[in-house]
């Protein structure tokens, strides 16, 4: 099965995975020793017909025995003859059972009703009640759009990526950064997939935005260790994003009004219950404001951005369905004739599902990804660009073994396309020369394996092998560097010819064991390697970082995570507790050396430094997921070090992103069905930064001593945001036709009226500290701290019907 | 590309209008005192010394403490050999060294049982050939006067420059520095940037042309000097092309100059 891509994979690699699905099989077989029959299906929402991922199906009488429905809303439950009721849950809608009796292999595809159509209290919380307690990976939160509609946000704008940093373990890289942290990870490390498409620059307006518009998604899956085998290619976190498929029963449009920015969805049936589409919209207009200002230059200034998400899905039969999917986004700011500065991601996903029996599930994705940035400059006529391109094609399969064994295994090709950038005039006879940085090109292949096994009741474990590769090709000049980064050798290769290979393989386990039906102990070991670096000269994410491959100089990036953890649930599950903590060791991580150029520069990778790092940290989570009052507090406790050759002579010091104490607290009350109000609370360690221990000077200039690399901290960051959200009723007064009586009827038009304040007590907190000659006392030194946001109230009205 | 983004975080600020300033209190600890060097040998006779200072701490004033009594001594590669003497605290020079182009020059400092060497070259390749100006009001920031110079960029070789901008006789403090990345080999006309000039200024530019070693310790230099807005993910002490426990540079300066009246 493995034998399939046209990259010749390691033989010894290709017979472990053989092993381990030939084990598999032959356990399964051996379990099977009397009838046994399927029941499978689809399951979807009964208003809009979205799939619904992850409802348990459970068996009545079989304790553990049961399945989970995947991505794309199916799953397959093989069980002995005989009469069985399953029941299927899902958190927020109407439990069903089903008496089947089961003498032949059977259909069952059905549709579950919102419990309530009334706002839920708002709930961050697993499918199932327990969930937090049972489930085989601990180190992965679910979230669906909806749970986050009420938590306050910068602008009102209501963002995924925002939210996620308020859990433990992931931290946000600061303010102005979507860029995230992911337990001691650089931001380059998290794999950010949306409909399976690596997003490579998650930020709008320099990262006070993310890319993610919210009205799109359908369900965020962020993992933060123990990564099932079927991800790879970064080593700290996946956060794999789905996108929603569109209203598949009728015509419904949503949309929303903000302060700086609207949205506007339109989701429609192309054929009932057989095709779906829809398109989502959002654009900040911000400076149309500007052409109001009585300054000329602001007048002439833009700066706004725009998203566009659309998908579409049709089922050829029972057994086929297709899915196409894209986001556009783009950033534009500019001045006047003279500046021009923008970027963007594109992505586009085609997805074949196709149900092979009532067992085997495959999904056939061919996947696009495009990040690109050019700045113009009219005067002198020229403009810089750069463009990364990415194909894939990826074949998933899943095989509902039996009920101890779900199995997963699959091949993936990606190609990398990197063009690191160049400058070119635009008019003729221009005062620059044109200059354009060698593209690079590869390729990574990967193989995997996994199984969800049952073991007992108690036990249950997530384990696999992942087998990746990369390959860097031509055609291009590759150089050699000695140790002072001067070029020793130029060797030129041809299209296609490989110049340099790595290859690993990467276990993956996940255990769980169940010490009381309140509480388990989990743990996990899971290795990865990264291929692709990001280089970032500055404090903040840019959108001119450079994404760089592996090559002959740099090697791949690799970590391993060790996690253990307890879980308890309180009180009828409405209280849950976890602590977990982590040791990650990471080798060949990245950066540069002293005044590195890196910019427009063909021989970066004779400026970058390799060095260790580690990462250890416990993380504790209480949270509350029932009753009027909700939310949760999260507190996590974290190291972590990078030791370089050449820096801070060899010894180890603590990375940008070393956060000691980080404390996320989130409450949601609702006051009633109309009125919820909702505040968080976070507080973090100042991150670590390289400050002067003394100054000189030289050339008549005063410049600043440095001693030791990120030997201080920022201030402490805390800050305050609270919201209200006013909804309107959602039912109104009717009389029913044929019992003459007075019922509710649901109104067409929803809206709600939602008003944030973002940093409600005012803390000036630190964006950057520069030091500075003292304006009032000259020959004088001044640490001068710059904040961003004081105090920023914001108001948006959002509707659906 | 800092500048740059410098630019746009400010635009940004300007549209929202939400941030603030202060002066905050670091605690900072206190380095050891290091002796730092500051030398110049180049081929305009009165840009010839070696200044010699120690480090002081952060807070401290900018008066910072001369090293006396110090033996400094630069040869050439020609086997010349000048002895600098202190002329005045600190300040260590000899009037008959006068730079010789396409000459390797070297630096023996001995100061409180240091020894402290360096070498560095003055390259003669390209001169300025003139300075000219406009007025650019495209709005592009505010309207103002343009200074471009022009020279031709060898091809062949890499080249390292510096400006030194001097209006109505005032030398402006900051590094201008520039390599031949995007102006390699070809007649350019280089802007000027961030040089203020008014009507009827005298406007007088040293072109400086520098070697790689000279060129990569300033352009740290620049980046972390007091005042300029640190955005350097980690900044670091510059590489300088001196030997022994110092800080600072010895750096070879092969001088072109131009000079311009703005009249309007």
């Amino acid at each position: 099965m493995f034998n399939f891509t046209p990259l010749s994979l390691n033989k010894l690699n290709v017979s472990i995975m053989r092993f381990l699905l030939l084990t598999i099989i032959f356990s399964a077989q051996l379990m099977s020793g009397q009838d046994k029959f399927t029941v499978s299906g689809t399951i979807k929402d009964s208003t809009d017909g979205e799939d619904l991922i992850g409802v348990y199906v459970t068996v009545a009488n079989l304790n553990g025995v049961g399945a989970v429905t995947n991505s794309y809303g199916f799953y397959s439950i093989t069980l002995p003859k005989d009469e069985y009721t399953i029941s299927f849950s899902y958190v927020g809608y109407n439990t069903v059972d089903k008496k089947i009796d089961l003498d032949k292999n059977i259909v069952m595809s059905l549709e579950l009703a919102n419990s309530s159509e009334v706002m839920k209290a708002l709930d961050i919380t697993a499918e199932k009640e327990d969930e937090n307690v049972t489930n085989t990976n601990g180190s992965t939160v679910r979230l669906k759009p909806k749970d986050i509609e009420t938590i306050p946000v910068l602008f009102g704008e209501k963002d995924v990526l925002k939210t996620v940093t308020l859990l433990p373990g992931v931290q946000s890289a600061g303010e102005g950064s979507s860029g995230f942290n992911v337990r001691g990870g650089a931001s380059d490390q998290n794999l950010i997939l949306l409909d399976e498409a690596p997003v490579y620059n998650a930020s709008h307006l320099l990262g006070f935005f993310s890319v993610f518009n919210s009205d799109a998604l359908k369900d965020i899956n962020l993992m933060k260790g123990g990564i099932p085998a079927e991800y790879g290619g970064r080593l700290s976190s996946v956060m794999d994003i789905k996108m929603k498929e569109g209203n598949s029963k009728k015509f419904s449009t949503s949309g929303g009004i903000g302060l700086i920015s609207s949205r506007l969805l339109i989701e429609a049936p192309i054929v009932k219950d057989k095709g779906s589409f829809f398109v989502s919209g959002r654009r900040t207009y911000a400076d149309t404001f500007l052409k109001l200002s009585k300054d000329s230059s602001r007048r002439e200034s833009t700066l706004y951005f725009y998203d566009i998400n659309a998908k579409a899905n049709y089922s050829f039969g029972e057994k086929d369905r297709v899915f196409l999917s894209g986001y556009f986004g783009q950033d534009k700011f500019g001045f006047g004739e003279s500046f021009g500065f923008e970027w963007g991601n594109t992505t586009g996903t085609l997805r074949w599902n196709h149900i092979y029996s009532n067992k085997l599930f495959s999904n056939t994705s061919i996947i696009y990804s495009n990040y690109d940035y050019k700045i113009t400059i009219g005067g002198p006529g020229f403009e810089i660009a750069s463009v990364i391109k990415d194909w894939t094609f990826k074949q998933d399969y899943q095989w509902f073994a039996n009920d101890k064994h779900n199995v997963k295994f699959g091949f993936n090709i990606l190609t990398h396309k990197i063009s690191p950038g160049g400058i070119n005039s635009i008019v003729p006879d221009g005062v620059i020369a044109d200059l354009n940085v060698q593209d690079k090109r590869s390729v990574e292949g990967a193989a995997y394996l996994l199984d969800e096994w049952k073991i007992s009741n108690r036990l249950s474990a997530n384990y696999g092998l992942r087998y990746s590769s990369f390959y860097a090709i031509g055609e291009q000049d590759v150089y050699s560097y000695n140790e002072n980064g001067e070029i020793e050798d130029t060797t030129y290769y041809g299209k296609n010819e490989i110049f340099q290979k790595y290859h690993g393989l990467e276990p993956r386990i996940a255990v769980t064991c169940m010490v009381d039906e309140y509480s388990s102990m989990k743990a996990s070991y899971s290795r990865g390697y990264q291929y692709l670096h990001l280089l970032s000269n500055s404090t903040t994410s840019s959108p001119t970082d450079i994404w760089m491959p592996s090559s002959n100089n740099i090697k791949p990036q690799l970590s391993d995570q060790f996690t253990v953890g307890y879980f308890r649930n309180f009180k009828d599950n409405t209280y849950e507790f976890s602590v977990e903590s982590y040791y990650k060791p990471m080798n060949n991580l990245i950066d540069y050396r002293t005044g590195a150029e890196v910019l427009l520069n063909e021989f970066v990778e004779g400026q970058l430094a390799y060095g260790v790092g580690r990462a250890y940290g416990a993380e504790i989570l209480i949270r509350k997921n029932k009753g009027k009052l909700t939310g949760w507090l999260g507190y996590t406790l974290a190291r972590t070090e990078k030791k370089f050759e050449d820096i801070n002579s060899a010894n180890w010091f603590p990375a940008r992103q070393d956060r000691i104490h980080d404390i996320s607290i989130v409450a949601m009350y609702s006051f009633s069905e109309k009125v919820k109000a909702s505040a968080s609370w976070v507080y973090y360690t100042g991150n670590a930064v390289t400050f002067p221990s003394g100054k000189y000077e030289v050339d008549g200039i005063v410049a600043n001593y440095y001693t030791e690399r990120n030997g201080y901290r920022m201030p402490d960051y805390h800050r305050l945001d609270i919201g209200v959200t006013l909804y309107n009723d959602k039912f109104k007064t009717a009389i029913d036709p044929e019992t003459q009586k007075e019922i509710k009827v649901k109104k067409k038009w929803e809206s709600n009226w939602n008003f944030s304040v973002y940093n409600a007590y005012a803390r000036e907190n630190a964006y950057q500290i520069s030091f500075q000659e003292s304006e009032t006392n000259p020959g004088q030194t001044d640490a001068v701290q710059l904040a961003l946001f004081k105090i920023i109230p914001s108001i948006a009205y959002n509707f659906k019907f | 590309m800092k500048a740059l983004y410098t630019y746009i975080i400010a635009l940004w600020l300007l549209m929202f209008n939400t941030s603030c300033e202060k002066v905050i209190l670091i605690d900072l600890n206190e380095a050891d005192q290091k002796i730092v060097v500051d030398a110049i040998v180049s081929n305009d006779s009165i840009q010839n010394y070696v200044i010699l200072s120690k480090s002081g701490g952060f807070y401290q004033s900018n008066d910072f403490e001369a090293v006396t009594g110090a033996n400094v001594t630069i040869t050439d590669d020609n086997g010349a050999s000048f002895v600098m003497s202190e002329t005045a605290n600190g300040y260590y020079t000899n009037p008959t060294l006068i730079g010789q182009l396409k000459t390797t020059y070297n630096l023996e400092v001995i100061a409180e049982n240091q020894t402290i060497t360096g070498s560095t070259y003055l390259p003669d390749t390209t001169h300025l050939d003139s300075l000219s100006y406009f007025w650019n009001s495209s709005g592009f920031g505010d309207p103002a006067w343009f200074v471009l110079m022009h020279w031709s960029d060898e091809g062949a070789e890499e080249n390292f420059y510096r400006f030194k901008p001097i209006i109505n006789g005032y030398k402006e403090k900051q590094i201008i520095l520039l390599d031949d990345l995007l102006i390699n080999g070809i007649e350019t006309q280089y802007p000027l940037f961030d040089v203020e000039v008014k009507d009827y200024d005298v406007l007088e530019v040293e072109f400086i042309e520098i070697d790689k070693g000279t060129y990569k310790y300033l352009k740290v230099l620049s980046e972390i000097a007091s005042g300029v807005n640190g955005t350097s993910a980690a900044p670091g002490n510059p590489l300088s092309n001196l030997t022994g426990n110092s800080l600072g540079f010895f750096g070879g300066y092969a001088i072109s100059k131009g000079s311009i009246v703005i009249e309007p």
